[in-house]
C-alpha cells in the first residue's frame, strides 16, 4: 500500500475522525452555521466578497499581531489594547497637524512606535510577574489603561499638550471630542494601488504589508530570539536552567505583540475612517481574539493559517447572522440577539472545547506513555 | 498531501463557494412588490425602546418590505460601542437593495458617518438621514444629506428656566466622562452651569458610572438608586435632577417620587422614558396610544403626590423622531416635500404629534462659527404632569446662551 | 550584553525614523486655502474686489472665485502652481496670471485675488 493510502486508511479510523472533529469543533461549527445563514441572509455574492475583503484587510494585521507571544508561552495577549491606544494617540497628532494619505499613516505608525514600546514594556513587566495567569491580568489591565488613556486624551490634550485644530477640540476648551475625522488618511493604504477583480476591489499595499508581515513571522521563528521564545513557551525552567534570560525574552515578546497592535490598529482605522476616540481599541482585544480562536488556534499553538482562516470565519459569521436572524425570526431587534447569541456562543464554545480538548490531549499522551 | 489541515481548508472553500451560489439564487427569486424602500436603523428594545416602536409605526402604515411593503427595518447592537464594524455593516447592508431610495438612523451611533461614506461611494441618489448624532456635528455633516437633533443648545436654558418655574433651588446635572466628550452634551451642561447662575439656581455636577463601562447597566442603576436619597438629603427637597444617560432615568425617577425633589425632563424625552418602571405602571389598554399614555402617567403620578414636580415632552422624541424623519423621506421622494425645509420635516414630525408644539433652527458650531446647511436643531414643548404644557417653544432664549463654550 | 556597536546601531535607526518622520511630515502636510475675492488692504495698499476668477491650482478641478465671494482649497505639500483665469461678465477668459508658490508648514494660507491680478508679492499670507 502506498503511503498515501496508509495516511488516508489512518485518517479514517473513527479514533482519528473524532480526534479531528474535537480538534476542529470551533471551526467546523462556524462553518455549518455559516452554510445555513449565507442564503437566509439574502445577500448577494458580490457584496458579501466585498465586505469579507474589506475585513480581512482590515483586521489580518492585529489577529497576526497575537502569534508571537502565543509562542512565547504568555497566551492572548489582551494587552494588545494598549498598544491600539498608542496607535490613536498617534492618528490625534497626525490628524491635527494635517498630514494627509499615505505620509500620515506612516508618520502616525512612527510617532506611536516609542509610546507603544513604553507601554510594551510596563505590560510585559506586570505579566512577568503575574506568571501563570498572564491573560486575566491582561485584561484588566486593559481597563486600567482604559482610564489613564481617558485621562490623557480627554483631560490633558487640548489643555496641557497642545492641539491645534479646533474641530478636534470639545468647546470647552480641552479633551479631544469623542469621533475624530480621518478623512485625510482615510483608505489612503487601501486606495492607494486598487484593481478590481470582479465586484471585489483588491488593494495591493495593504496585502503587501500583511505579506510582509507573515514573512516577518516565519523569519522570525527561526532566528535565536524566537527560538528562545519557542523554548519559554514550552518550559519556563527548562529555558532558564538552559541559560535563555526567560523574563528579559518574555517582555521583549510583549513588546513587540504591541508595537505591532499599534500598526495593526492604526491599518484599522485608515480603513474605518472614523476614529471612535473613547471606543475604537475596545473592540480590537476580544474580536482579534475571537477570530484566532474560531481559525483553531489555541492558547498555546498558533499559525498563520489559524488567523486567515480565523478572520474570515469569524467575521463572515458577523456580516450574515444578522440579516439572517433577521429573515429567519421575520423581527430586526430579534434577528440582533440571535447574532449576539451565535457569535458569542460559539467563542465561549471554542474556549469550552479548548479546555476539554487540553484534558482529552493530555489523557491521551499518558494513554501511548502506558503503551495503549 | 492530504492531512487534518487541508481537509479544513477544503470544507471551508466549499462552504463559501455553495452559500454563494446559493445567496445569489435567493436575490433573484424574492418578489418585491413596493416601487421604492426606505430602509430604516434603530436600536433594539433594550437599548432605545421608542426609536423602534417609531419604525414598527412606519411598518404598520407602509408596509414590510419582506412582504412587498416599502419599509425595511434593522436594529444596530446592543453594545454599539463595541461594535463599530458591526453597525456599519449593518448600515451598508440596506444599500446593497437596488429598490433603496433613503436611509434612516435613529439614534446616528458611532460609524453611522464611515457606513454614509461607503453607501455614498456606491451610490449617489440614496437619501442619508440621521436623528439624534452620537458623533460629532461636524463629523456627520459632511456625510449625511440631513441630521435632526433635539435642541441641546436652547434646552440647555430651557430646562434650567422650567426647573425655577417648578420650584427648584438647586440643579443637579448627573453624567460621566464617556457622555462629557460628546460636544452636545458638553456644551449643554456649559449653558446649563451659566443659565443656573443667571436665574439664581445652584449647579451642581455629580458623576455616576456609565452603563457600558465594566458595571454594566446593572451596576450603573444601582449608584442611582443608592446615591438619590443621600443627594436629596444634602441638596434638600427643592432640589431638581438631570441624567444625560436613558439607563439612569428609572431609578432616578423612582427616588424622586419617594424623597421628593423634581425631574424636569428626560435627555430624550418621552412619558415612557424611565416612568413605567419606575411607577410600575400597566400599559395594556394604552398601547400605541400616546394621549392614553400621557394620562395614565399622570394619574399615576398625582395619585403618588407627585403633581407638578414631573415633566416630559408629551410624545416621545424617539418615536416621533424615527416615524417623523421616515415620513419625511417618504415625502422628499415622492416630490411634495424639500429634504432641508425645517417647515416640512416639522410638518411631517406633526403627523405623529397632535396637538404639540415644536420649534427648531439650524446648528451653529461654536468653536468654528460654522453654520450648517443639513443640521437641524429641534425641541417640543414640556408637559408637566398635574401641571399641563409649559409653553417652552414661545420662550425666547436671550442669544448670549447661544455663544457659550 | 549590549555592545558599543549596537549602541551606535541603536542610535542610527532613532535617528534615521526621527528623519524619515520629518520628510513625511513635510511632504504630507495639508494645507487648507481660503481664496478670497474681496476687498484687502495689505499696509498702505488697498485693493477692490477683482473680477470674477477661475481659478486652477496644480491640476485640479477649476474654483470658481467669484467678485465678492470666497471659496476654499486643499493641497498637499509645499510646491504648487495655480493658473489665475480671469473672467469678463459674458464668462469669457480675458487674462491669465500663473504664479508658482511654495507653501511653508503652516496649516491655513489666504489668497486675495485682488492682490494676486496686481501682482502684489503679499498675495499670499499665513492665517
Amino acid at each position: 500500500m502506498t503511503t498515501k493510502n496508509l495516511q488516508l486508511k489512518k485518517l479514517l479510523t473513527l479514533d482519528n475522525a473524532a480526534h479531528l472533529l474535537m480538534r476542529n469543533t470551533v471551526p467546523i461549527l462556524f462553518i455549518l452555521i455559516s452554510a445555513m445563514a449565507i442564503p437566509l441572509s439574502e445577500f448577494s455574492f458580490s457584496y458579501l466578497s466585498q465586505e469579507l475583503m474589506t475585513r480581512l484587510i482590515r483586521n489580518s494585521f492585529l489577529v497576526l499581531s497575537l502569534l508571537i507571544p502565543i509562542i512565547a508561552g504568555m497566551g492572548l495577549n489582551f494587552g494588545m489594547v494598549l498598544g491600539a491606544m498608542a496607535g490613536q494617540v498617534g492618528l490625534i497628532f497626525v490628524t491635527d497637524w494635517n498630514i494627509v494619505g499615505m505620509p500620515g499613516v506612516f508618520l502616525a505608525m512612527i510617532i506611536s512606535t516609542p509610546l507603544a514600546i513604553l507601554l510594551g514594556l510596563i505590560c510585559g513587566i506586570i505579566l512577568n510577574k503575574a506568571s501563570g495567569k498572564e491573560m486575566v491580568t491582561g485584561f484588566v489591565l486593559a481597563f486600567f489603561a482604559q482610564g489613564v488613556y481617558q485621562l490623557v486624551v480627554l483631560y490633558g490634550m487640548g489643555a496641557i499638550i497642545p492641539i491645534e485644530r479646533l474641530t478636534l477640540v470639545l468647546s470647552r476648551g480641552y479633551g479631544i471630542r469623542n469621533t475624530v475625522n480621518l478623512i485625510g488618511i482615510r483608505s489612503s493604504l487601501d486606495s492607494a494601488i486598487s484593481f478590481d477583480l470582479g465586484p471585489v476591489p483588491i488593494p495591493v499595499v495593504t496585502l503587501f504589508i500583511i505579506a510582509l508581515f507573515c514573512l516577518f513571522v516565519v523569519w522570525f521563528r527561526k532566528t535565536k530570539l524566537g527560538q528562545d521564545m519557542k523554548a519559554i513557551g514550552q518550559d519556563m525552567h527548562v529555558a532558564e536552567a538552559a541559560g535563555i534570560r526567560v523574563l528579559r525574552t518574555r517582555i521583549i515578546s510583549i513588546i513587540i505583540s504591541t508595537v505591532l497592535a499599534c500598526w495593526g490598529q492604526i491599518i484599522y482605522l485608515q480603513n474605518m475612517g472614523t476614529l471612535n476616540t473613547y471606543n475604537s481599541h475596545e473592540q480590537i482585544g476580544m474580536f482579534s481574539i475571537a477570530a484566532l480562536l474560531v481559525g483553531g488556534a489555541t492558547v498555546s499553538k498558533a499559525q498563520i493559517s489559524h488567523v486567515f482562516v480565523g478572520v474570515i470565519l469569524f467575521h463572515l459569521m458577523f456580516i450574515v447572522s444578522p440579516m439572517a436572524g433577521k429573515n429567519l425570526i421575520g423581527s430586526a431587534m430579534l434577528g440582533e440577539y440571535f447574532r449576539g447569541f451565535v457569535t458569542y456562543g460559539v467563542i465561549s464554545a471554542a474556549l469550552v472545547v479548548h479546555a476539554w480538548t487540553r484534558f482529552k490531549t493530555n489523557q491521551r499522551q499518558r494513554q501511548h506513555l502506558r503503551g495503549n | 498531501m492530504i492531512n487534518k489541515n487541508s481537509i479544513l481548508k477544503i470544507l471551508l472553500f466549499i462552504t463559501l463557494s455553495v452559500g454563494g451560489l446559493f445567496s445569489s439564487a435567493t436575490q433573484a427569486a424574492i418578489a418585491k412588490k413596493s416601487k421604492y424602500h426606505i430602509g430604516v436603523v434603530t436600536g433594539t428594545v433594550s437599548q432605545s425602546e421608542d426609536d423602534l416602536r417609531g419604525a414598527e409605526e412606519l411598518i404598520r402604515r407602509y408596509g414590510n418590505a419582506s412582504s412587498g411593503g416599502m419599509i425595511k427595518h434593522i436594529t444596530y447592537p446592543d453594545n454599539f460601542m463595541q461594535e463599530m464594524e458591526t453597525t456599519i455593516s449593518q448600515i451598508v447592508g440596506l444599500s446593497d437593495d437596488s429598490k433603496m431610495k433613503a436611509i434612516v438612523v435613529q439614534q446616528g451611533i458611532p460609524g453611522t458617518t464611515e457606513a454614509f461614506r461607503r453607501i455614498r461611494k456606491k451610490n449617489k441618489d440614496i437619501l442619508l438621514i440621521v436623528g439624534e448624532t452620537h458623533e460629532d456635528p461636524l463629523v456627520i455633516m459632511t456625510a449625511s444629506d440631513l441630521t435632526v437633533n433635539n435642541d441641546f443648545v436652547s434646552r440647555g436654558y430651557l430646562i434650567i428656566d422650567s426647573a425655577k418655574k417648578l420650584g427648584a433651588k438647586t440643579f443637579v446635572h448627573i453624567s460621566f466622562p464617556r457622555h462629557m466628550s460628546y460636544e452636545t452634551l458638553s456644551r449643554r451642561k456649559a449653558i446649563m452651569q451659566q443659565a443656573s447662575a443667571d436665574l439664581g439656581l445652584k449647579f451642581v455636577f455629580e458623576t455616576a458610572p456609565d452603563p457600558v463601562s465594566d458595571v454594566g447597566v446593572a451596576g450603573a442603576q444601582q449608584f442611582i438608586l443608592e446615591k438619590v436619597p443621600a443627594w436629596i438629603k444634602k441638596y434638600g427637597k427643592d432640589t431638581a435632577f438631570f441624567c444625560t444617560n436613558d439607563a439612569h432615568t428609572e431609578p432616578l425617577l423612582k427616588q424622586i417620587i419617594t424623597h421628593g425633589g423634581y425631574f424636569v425632563e428626560a435627555d430624550l424625552p418621552s412619558p415612557l422614558m424611565g416612568y413605567p418602571g419606575a411607577l410600575g405602571i400597566d400599559f395594556k389598554d394604552a398601547k400605541g396610544d400616546f394621549k392614553k399614555i400621557l394620562k395614565t402617567v399622570e394619574r399615576t403620578i398625582v395619585k403618588r403626590k407627585g403633581a407638578g414636580r414631573f415633566g416630559t415632552w408629551a410624545y416621545s422624541y424617539g418615536f416621533t423622531a424615527t416615524a417623523g424623519l421616515g415620513e419625511h423621506a417618504k415625502n422628499v421622494i415622492e416630490g411634495k416635500s424639500k429634504l432641508k425645509n425645517l417647515p416640512d420635516i416639522m410638518k411631517a414630525y406633526g403627523k405623529f404629534t397632535p396637538s404639540a408644539n415644536w420649534n427648531g433652527a439650524f446648528y451653529t458650531d461654536n468653536n468654528t462659527g460654522i453654520k450648517a446647511n443639513n443640521f437641524i436643531l429641534i425641541y417640543q414643548d414640556t408637559y408637566i404632569f398635574g401641571k399641563g404644557y409649559l409653553n417652552t417653544t414661545d420662550i425666547k432664549i436671550p442669544s448670549k446662551y447661544y455663544a457659550i463654550k | 550584553m549590549i555592545t558599543h556597536r549596537m549602541k551606535l546601531f541603536q542610535l542610527g535607526l532613532v535617528l534615521t525614523f526621527i528623519a524619515i518622520g520629518s520628510i513625511l511630515f513635510y511632504v504630507g502636510k495639508g494645507h487648507d486655502l481660503i481664496l478670497e475675492n474681496k476687498l484687502i488692504t495689505i499696509g498702505p495698499v488697498t485693493y477692490k474686489a477683482a473680477p470674477s476668477i477661475k481659478l486652477i491650482i496644480d491640476d485640479q478641478k477649476a474654483i470658481p472665485v467669484n467678485s465678492g465671494f470666497a471659496n476654499k482649497a486643499f493641497v498637499v505639500g509645499a510646491s504648487h502652481s495655480l493658473k489665475a483665469q480671469i473672467l469678463d461678465d459674458a464668462g469669457a477668459v480675458i487674462k491669465v496670471i500663473e504664479k508658482k508658490f511654495k507653501l511653508s508648514l503652516h496649516n491655513s494660507f489666504l489668497i486675495s485675488m485682488p492682490a494676486l491680478v496686481a501682482n502684489d508679492p503679499k498675495w499670499i499670507k499665513e492665517i
